[in-house]
């Protein structure tokens, strides 16, 4: 692979009137795309705004229905992701494609090389050369399912560097990696750069764009609003290019009057299946009309703790009693009754809580159908609900009958929390929910979270991004390696205590705030004020309490 | 996406229709013409190819066409129906029925239930069932002394053998292949008192591979004769493998292993058949319960090959016409010991008609268990 | 003549139970082949008897072995052709079409068979599957006390087969290094694990996948043979008698290895014949347990135990091509 002629006239990759629809899904709409050698080139839009559609198409997965597409010069028409691959065209996509049964050698080998003859050897030297020289510290030999989301992507984008591309295309890399991982990305992307590569990016993080990438090019709902180079352009610039209209990034922070303790958790501790400890010791309390933050690196337990509430987890020992109750120990469907509801959105975005090929309206039956009587279901409710949600969210989608599985990737998480926010939930628990979201759906659902917090609703808000936990939380509690390192004042408190109380250093300093020991419960079965100020309209009634007195609002 | 669909809907509809036709495509053996004539239906649980029993009912109803001539008789017939698929067997006796058959002969046991159901549908009907017990007045059943010839090919086999080792691959337990396997035996030691039958039981009529198996786990223990209740020559062909010698069923078997063969207990249904046939078309039918021994000549011994020994063929020559005249009687003549040793038809005495019917017990002579 | 000590009559069960595992084999091996790739072909029966019928008639008509093998293999890539048509370009379902190859291949098989029932193997064809060609002469050790039986022994179990058991064996462990050692094999694993993988990482999925799938079929093709040309030297109707259904237990059975596919096949070898073994112990007579139609249903039984072990297995394990049975559509999501 000769080092490409920069040049001015030559552009890398020019793509030119290309169109690409779905059935009814314009996905492009006569996008213009330009992109030099030796820059990095940030693609920006907001979700379903055809940025994976347009980078499927360069890599030859999607055949487009209308366009051109150049090539340093050269025209190419792809027929198959052979024929980019042999162009020096390399992307990491934004679903990860890895064979899980297999090593990180197997699956940086496969359709490299010619002949019989695999050459183990010499294929793990070279992995072992590549991931020294960009300090990767990647095991040729260990299985894909063995590997956290951080080495998955890393895999990912050694497959594409094994393969000497020139054209470097990475759909959303960053959605799922450490602060450190991310660090080295952008290391291995401007050594890139140097060497007269192009690199397309793909974030919704809009500082990271303005910190590596060299010029923009925007989408909006499929066609190109425009390029411009990231040192003449502004954050709010970006994002007004995104939407179409000047929106306003400040996350407001109500403070609503305390209405009664809603959840609390005790000595909670939990182990996995293979029996390593995955909570150990967790208390804390949670309020009505709060928003209760949790932050940690990835699987310090965060999974575990939303789960062991909702009831899908056994725990090892301690207390959650909600309103006073014990609801250790109580089925997931019990939990939802009493006012409980949660959402996870895992690392891979799909999969967890919604069936792919149904449509929205009957993913939005599904949690609701198992509190209604009766044996048949009442379609034309759950209709008007899958139309509320989606207006209110602003899902991008033809209709509610559409599948969910062919909605883009923030599109479907919309549909998640808004099924969630629509049971009336007295807790709302919600973990990562603006994983891979656009800016303006994430504010959205800050807003919506807000929403909640002010009706009186206790919210535990799981989250990555710290600048957004400072501002969005009352209160964050840090978690590492199962352990509370400690529950400190959003208003009060900075990026950087929080980041270090991650990484395991409890807080000695004065002025952060650090409720701990947790006085224990309560011993009486006290009936919170907050069940009379929580939402008059809520119809739900509580079924009887362990104790067989009822635990139902009094 | 759709033309996609739509293409392959298509092909796997010609490849459907490829199996209906290959299926559909069952040939009545003998030929049809047009005018008035006798419209007969036949089911048989096996191709009619299979070298075995659907083959010798096949020679039957090819004698009956001889003996009426082609042009009288119209023919209706469904192979390779499974008896125990009463969905299967109804279906075909239906589409025979439909056609206006005016006589049916159902050639398996296991058809009787559904023959009589269709019997009361269709009284105008006459149903001939093989092998079976329930008649109506349009039901009839018919079968062979099988055990005659089974008799003699015994003392073939009892002449035969060195080791004093004979093995019998036996179909399904049920009495029809118990009395069978007792009648080859009491053969045997009515010459040899010193040989033993092994059996082994294959749970089915028809299975190369299993039948071989059987045929050659007994070779393995010894034995050097084989006999056989089974519809393949499978058996014979593993005994002349291991350059021993077989006794074949059903029909003239030879051909399969020419090395091996001696003889074979054989059916002639012929005869029956022309009877049968001739008596619907006169309007003389009626339900007889026909159970034609070697006398009638519904059954018989295959020519004894070259390789028969000369005392054996000699013996069979000695007893065939005692048999010819006391039939089954003579068979089954007592003093009969069971292998447990209990004796079970005394001295002067033959095991009646009843007990021969429902046979549930080995002969003194056999190794093996019934089931 | 016939040696009736313990060792022997073990030796001859086990010659035996091998004999009886080598369509079962060679169809496994084809048909991991096949589902390695990702598609799930339930037309093993049927391809099975077309090679069978095909191959057969053949070696009668013309008396050579070599068009007989090729005319197997013709016949089976056949069916599969079809199915691989239906499959991989028309992503018809997978289940359905292997089902109608079953009864496809069926019909078209019995029809072809029917000039060929009762004719017998040509008698050079029948002599080159009687040779033994690794057979030792041990006349000279025989009667050597402890030598001499187990020399017999030996020989028995592992040198008394004709070529067709030898080259069996040979595949299954050529076709096991080339899934394991080479690129080939990488390939066609990684199409079967995850075609969107594959084919974003510029493997020909399409084409891996018509391949595997005719190479299946070509194997099913010569396992088919086998019972007519060499084990039964005749061809009857439905010659194989479920033994394709069986080679699809047996491909979960073993995991799909062709290495684990030599023991697995033995093992369903051996119990299609152990009920023969059985019935010589009048004492197993009346226990149900050993009844000749339950033993029948020991290979199921056995591959469903297989089947709950497999899912039962730890997150991470592997339960099979990841793939398997899905259609693939590049646009798709
Ligand atoms: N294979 C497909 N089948 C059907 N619809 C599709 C397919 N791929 C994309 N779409 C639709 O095309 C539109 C653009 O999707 P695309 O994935 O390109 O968006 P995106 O900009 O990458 O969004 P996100 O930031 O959420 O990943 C969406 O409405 C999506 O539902
Ligand atoms: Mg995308």
């Amino acid at each position: 692979m000769g080092g490409p002629v920069p040049s001015a006239e030559c552009p890398a990759i020019e793509m030119a009137g290309i169109c690409k629809s779905f059935g009814h899904v314009r996905a492009n709409h006569n996008v213009g795309f330009s992109v030099r050698s030796g820059e990095i080139h940030a693609l920006l839009g907001e979700n379903g705004s055809g940025k994976s559609t347009l980078m499927n198409i360069l890599s030859g997965i999607y055949l487009p229905d209308a366009g051109s597409v150049a090539v340093r010069g050269r025209h190419v028409a792809f027929r198959s992701p052979r024929d980019a691959i042999a162009i020096g065209i390399g992307m990491v996509h934004q679903h990860f494609k890895l064979v899980e049964s297999m090593t990180a050698m197997e699956n940086i080998v496969a359709g490299t090389g010619r002949g019989l003859r695999l050459d183990r050897q010499q294929a793990r030297e070279r992995i072992r050369a590549f991931s020294r020289r960009f300090e990767m510290g990647l095991d040729p030999d260990k299985r894909v399912h063995d590997m956290s989301v951080g080495e998955k992507q890393t895999v990912e984008i050694l497959k594409v560097l094994y393969r000497g591309a020139d054209i470097l295309v990475l759909d959303e890399p960053t959605a799922v990696l450490t602060p450190q991982e991310i660090g080295r990305l952008f290391g291995i992307l401007r050594l890139m750069r140097q060497e007269g590569h192009s690199v397309i990016f793909i974030s919704h993080k809009l500082n990271e764009v303005m910190s590596l990438c060299d010029r923009v090019t925007v989408l909006r709902r499929g066609e190109t609003v425009g390029t411009v180079a990231v040192a003449d352009c502004t954050t709010s610039r970006l994002v007004e290019m995104m939407v179409g209209r000047v929106v306003d990034l400040s996350i407001d922070r109500p403070r609503v009057q305390s209405s009664g303790l809603c959840l609390s958790v005790r000595n909670l501790s939990v182990r996995d299946e293979e029996g390593i400890r995955k909570l150990d010791d967790v208390s804390f309390d949670l309020h009505h009309g709060e928003i209760l933050g949790v932050a940690g690196l990835a699987g310090s337990g965060q999974k575990e703790l939303c789960e062991t509430i909702a009831g899908l987890q056994a725990a090892e020992g301690g207390r959650i009693a909600f309103h006073g109750n014990d609801i250790l120990g109580r089925s997931p469907r019990d939990i939802i009754r009493l006012g409980i509801s949660m959402s996870f959105i895992p690392e891979d975005r799909l999969g967890m809580g919604l069936v792919a090929g149904m449509d929205i309206a009957d993913n939005v039956m599904l949690k609701d159908y198992a509190f209604r009587p009766g044996l048949f279901l009442d379609r034309t409710a759950a209709r008007k609900k899958a139309r509320e949600i989606v207006s209110r969210l602003s899902i991008d989608t033809p209709g509610i009958f559409h599948p969910v599985r062919k909605l883009s990737g923030g599109n479907i998480q919309k549909v998640i929390l808004g099924r969630e926010i629509d049971l009336n939930p007295k807790l709302l628990i919600t973990a990562y929910a603006v994983r891979g979201l656009d800016i303006h759906s994430s504010y959205t659902i800050y807003r919506l979270l807000n929403d909640q917090k002010v009706k009186g609703v206790a919210v535990l808000y799981i989250g990555e991004d710290l600048d957004v936990l400072l501002e969005l939380c009352d209160r964050i509690l840090v978690l590492f390696n199962g352990r509370v390192t400690g529950i400190v004042d959003a208003r009060s408190s900075t990026k950087e205590r929080i980041g270090l109380m991650m990484t395991g250093e409890t807080p000695r300093a004065e002025g952060w705030q650090v409720p701990l020991p947790v006085p224990p419960l309560p011993a009486s079965n006290a009936c919170p004020v907050a069940d009379r100020l929580l939402s008059p309209d809520s119809d739900r009634t509580m079924p009887a309490g362990p104790d067989g007195k009822g635990g139902g609002p009094c | 996406m759709h033309i996609r669909k739509i293409l392959s809907t298509l092909l796997l509809m010609t490849l459907l229709a490829g199996v209906m036709l290959a299926a559909g495509c069952q040939s009545g053996t003998p030929t049809n013409a047009p005018a008035e004539k006798v419209k007969v239906g036949v089911l048989y649980i096996s191709p009619i190819d299979d070298g075995g029993w659907s083959t010798a009912h096949n020679r039957g109803f090819v004698m009956a066409e001889n003996e009426i001539g082609k042009d009288k008789i119209e023919w209706v017939t469904k192979e390779n129906i499974p008896d125990t698929d009463a969905a299967a067997t109804e279906t075909a006796l239906r589409i025979m029925a439909d056609a206006g058959c005016q006589i049916i002969f159902a050639t398996s046991y296991n058809y009787m239930d559904t023959v009589e159901k269709l019997a009361k549908e269709y009284p105008e009907i006459k149903f001939e069932h093989c092998s079976g017990y329930k008649t109506a007045d349009n039901m009839d059943n018919y079968f062979g002394q099988i055990e005659q010839p089974r008799f003699l090919s015994g003392i073939v086999a009892g002449l035969t053998t060195k080791s004093n080792k004979i093995g019998y691959v036996a179909a399904i337990p049920i009495p029809e292949v118990v009395r069978g396997i007792n009648a080859f035996t009491l053969g045997v030691r009515s010459v040899n008192p010193d040989a033993e039958v092994h059996v082994r039981w294959t749970n089915t009529w028809f299975d190369l591979s299993l039948e071989s198996a059987a045929a050659n786990e007994l070779l393995n223990l010894g034995c050097d004769v084989t006999s056989q209740h089974q519809d393949s020559a499978a058996t014979l062909k593993a005994a002349e493998a291991k350059g021993v010698f077989g006794i074949g069923y059903d029909n003239p078997m030879g051909d399969a292993a020419p090395k091996a063969y001696l003889t074979a207990p054989i059916w002639n249904w012929g005869a029956y058949y022309t009877k049968k046939i001739k008596a619907v078309m006169d309007g003389t039918w009626s339900v007889e319960q026909y159970w034609g021994g070697m006398k009638e000549g519904m059954v018989g011994l295959d020519t004894l090959t070259d390789l028969v020994p000369q005392a054996a063929k000699e013996k069979v020559a000695e007893i065939e016409p005692m048999i010819l005249e006391q039939g089954n009687d003579y068979v089954f003549k007592g003093p009969i010991k069971d292998n447990q040793g209990n004796e079970k038809v005394a001295a002067g005495t033959s095991l009646s008609k009843a007990d021969q019917m429902g046979m549930d017990w080995f002969v003194e002579g056999v190794v093996g268990s019934v089931g | 003549m016939t040696d009736t000590t313990p060792l022997m009559v073990l030796a001859v069960f086990l010659a035996s139970a091998v004999r009886y595992s080598m369509p079962l084999l060679v169809g496994t091996l084809g048909e991991t082949v096949t589902e390695r790739s990702g598609h799930l072909n339930l037309g093993v029966e049927g391809m099975m008897l077309m090679g069978g019928a095909a191959g057969f008639v053949t070696a009668i008509r013309t008396d050579s072995l070599v068009l007989s093998l090729l005319a197997a293999m013709g016949g089976a890539i056949a069916g599969a052709l079809f199915y691989a048509v239906l499959t991989v370009t028309f992503r018809a379902n997978q289940v359905v079409t292997g089902l109608a190859l079953t009864l496809f291949g069926a019909g078209v098989a019995n029809t072809v068979g029917k000039g060929a029932v009762h004719a017998s193997t040509p008698p050079h064809i029948q002599a080159f599957f009687a040779w033994q060609p690794l057979r030792p002469d041990l006349s000279a050790i025989e009667s050597v006390p402890v030598l001499g039986p187990a020399a017999v022994f030996l020989r028995t179990v592992l040198l008394e087969y004709n070529i067709y058991v030898y080259m069996a064996v040979l595949l299954a462990v050529v076709l096991s290094l080339l899934l394991h050692r080479t690129r080939l094999g990488l390939h066609l694993r990684v199409v079967g694990e995850n075609p969107a993988s594959a084919d974003a990482s510029g493997i020909r999925v399409a084409a891996t996948r018509y391949g595997a799938i005719l190479v299946g079929g070509a194997l099913c093709g010569l396992a088919g043979l086998y019972l007519p040309l060499v084990h039964n030297g005749t061809w009857v109707e439905n010659i194989t008698g479920g033994r394709g259904w069986i080679v699809v237990a047996l491909v979960i059975f073993v995991r799909w290895s062709p290495l684990r596919a030599m023991l697995g096949a033995l093992l369903f070898g051996a119990l299609e014949i152990i009920g023969f073994k059985l019935q010589g112990f009048p004492q197993l007579a009346g226990n149900p347990l050993f009844s000749q139609y339950i033993i029948g249903m020991y290979p199921y039984i056995i591959t469903v135990i297989v089947l709950v072990a497999n899912s039962a297995r730890k997150k991470g394990g592997w339960r099979g091509p990841g793939a398997l049975g899905l259609p693939y559509f590049r646009e798709e999501r």
